[in-house]
């Protein structure tokens, strides 16, 4: 059997869940009768207000305490808001040779504190400790519960999974965290096997987004090396949203890679888009529900550098 | 062949049926998560539903439906709003047969961007030429990217599969 035969039976086995159908009928039936039925200004507002109390108790606004926690991350699993600072937290706060696989690790502010933070400069260090992280994520409050962070990123490191890296010998493939880098405005991944210390401009550094809008804490990237470790392969993808999302910028950056993808067109006339090389490196912008003025100050300020 | 809303010509529910498992293979490809997939599907057909653009031919649709689950799919992919990924091989893969299942599971490895070519010319038969219009992407960059793909699919099956590429 050969790839494309193995690739298509493969999807051919899979199969829409045909229910959906239904729902997807449903939907379009009860977006047609609201935009006829006038519901109560005061249903309305009660409706807001509740979204605003759930999305503002969740959301971390760019600047704030985070309760010390208990935080779980497995390796290449995407990490939550907030998580990264707390993984920041929890490998200065502990010793690397504490880590085990799979067990859970409680760290307070005051562990923060009393360690001292090691900055590595020599690129091929191994930069975390060789084996995997398992750190369990609740929200139980711990003594000196209360940890005041940054709003830039914090150093994380995510493996590229045991089983991807042995399998695919030569090629490193690792979706990472991005981390603060020495100057703020770049910015560093690591993996359990590799520091790799620089991608690129961080657009979290410089750029102007509408003042109802706060960045992502999670950063989503991918990188592929070659078998002698050299990177030949980068992006990373950073977002932006309001309260609601409903207003939303995505900004992907590519330092090595000269095929910048032009974001597609889309049926929405709130969709803006562009693409465009400056300090280096490539980047893709796209925003939904974004006036023109605020993109294009957007754009002008990741041009800046 | 003139311009017509597509509701007139083509029965939209036709078309759901006939590109329903399409749109969400190609988001599964794209996300690897099938909760996320399901979300992608009803999103894009719901705007397929809505939209006023007049579709030309069913190839038209065909296309319009891919551009939009891309699209959808990138938004998606990049949001920690939604629910955490669960590595694809421990979900919908593992009842395949070999050699489909590390076929599947290298393809879902490689970049977004490779993923979505291989899967639009290997899976929906689409030529070059076809896939830069619909990515709206130079042939040269598609064929890169195909390279580029099957260079990182061979080193990550190794000689376990033929490659007639």
């Amino acid at each position: 059997m050969n790839f494309k035969e193995a690739y298509k039976n493969a999807n051919n086995s899979i199969k829409a869940d045909r229910a959906l159908i239904d729902t997807i009928y449903e939907k379009a039936e009860k977006n047609k009768k609201a935009k006829v039925i006038n519901y109560p200004v005061f249903g309305s507002f009660a409706a807001a207000a509740a979204v605003f109390l759930i999305v503002f108790n969740t959301v971390n606004f760019n600047t704030g305490k985070v309760k010390g926690i208990d935080t779980k991350i497995a390796t290449n699993d995407i990490m939550q808001a907030g998580q990264s600072d707390n993984l920041n937290n929890a490998k200065t706060a502990l010793p690397q040779e504490d880590y085990k696989t799979g067990e859970s690790y409680t760290y307070t502010q005051s562990d923060v504190n009393n360690k001292d933070k090691t900055t590595n400069t020599n690129t091929e260090e191994t930069a975390v400790p060789e084996t995997d992280i398992t750190i369990t994520d609740s929200t139980t409050q711990t003594e000196n519960a209360e940890t005041e962070f940054a709003p830039d990123m914090a150093r994380a490191a995510l493996g590229g999974g045991g089983g991807a890296s042995q399998a695919n010998a030569g090629i490193t493939t690792a979706s990472l965290d991005t981390a603060e880098a020495n100057d703020g405005l770049n910015f560093e991944f690591y993996t359990p096997d590799k520091y790799y210390d620089y991608i690129g401009i961080n657009p979290m550094a410089i750029a102007k987004i509408p003042s109802d809008m706060v960045f992502n804490e999670f950063i989503g990237a991918d990188i592929i090396t070659d078998e002698k470790g050299n990177i030949t392969y980068d992006t990373a993808i950073f977002t932006a949203y309001n309260n609601t999302m409903e207003k939303n910028i995505t900004i992907e950056i590519t330092k090595l890679a000269t095929d910048i993808q032009k974001p597609l067109f889309v049926d929405d006339d709130n969709y803006k888009s562009t693409s465009f090389t400056a300090s280096g490196c490539n980047f893709s912008v796209t925003a939904f529900n974004i006036t023109a003025e605020e993109f294009d100050t957007l754009i002008a300020s990741l041009k800046q550098k | 062949m003139a311009k017509t809303n597509c509701r007139e010509v083509f029965d939209t529910k036709k078309m759901i049926e006939k590109y329903f498992d399409t749109v969400y293979r190609l988001a599964l490809s794209q996300t690897k998560d099938s909760h996320k997939a399901d979300d992608i599907l009803q999103d894009v057909f719901l705007r397929f539903m809505k939209t006023d653009k007049k579709f030309e031919s069913e190839e038209h649709i065909k296309a319009w439906l891919i551009r939009v689950t891309i699209n959808c799919s990138k938004s998606m992919h990049t949001s920690s709003w939604f629910k955490k990924t669960v590595p694809l091989t421990d979900d919908l893969t593992s009842y395949m047969p070999e050699p489909e299942h590390d076929v599947y599971s290298a393809v879902a490895k490689l970049p977004q961007k490779y993923r979505t070519v291989i899967h639009l010319f290997y899976y929906e038969d689409l030529s070059v030429n076809q896939i830069s219009k619909y990515l709206d992407l130079k042939e040269t960059t598609v064929k890169s990217q195909l390279h580029r793909g099957r260079e990182m699919l061979k080193n990550i099956l190794g000689g376990r599969i033929e490659y007639e590429f």
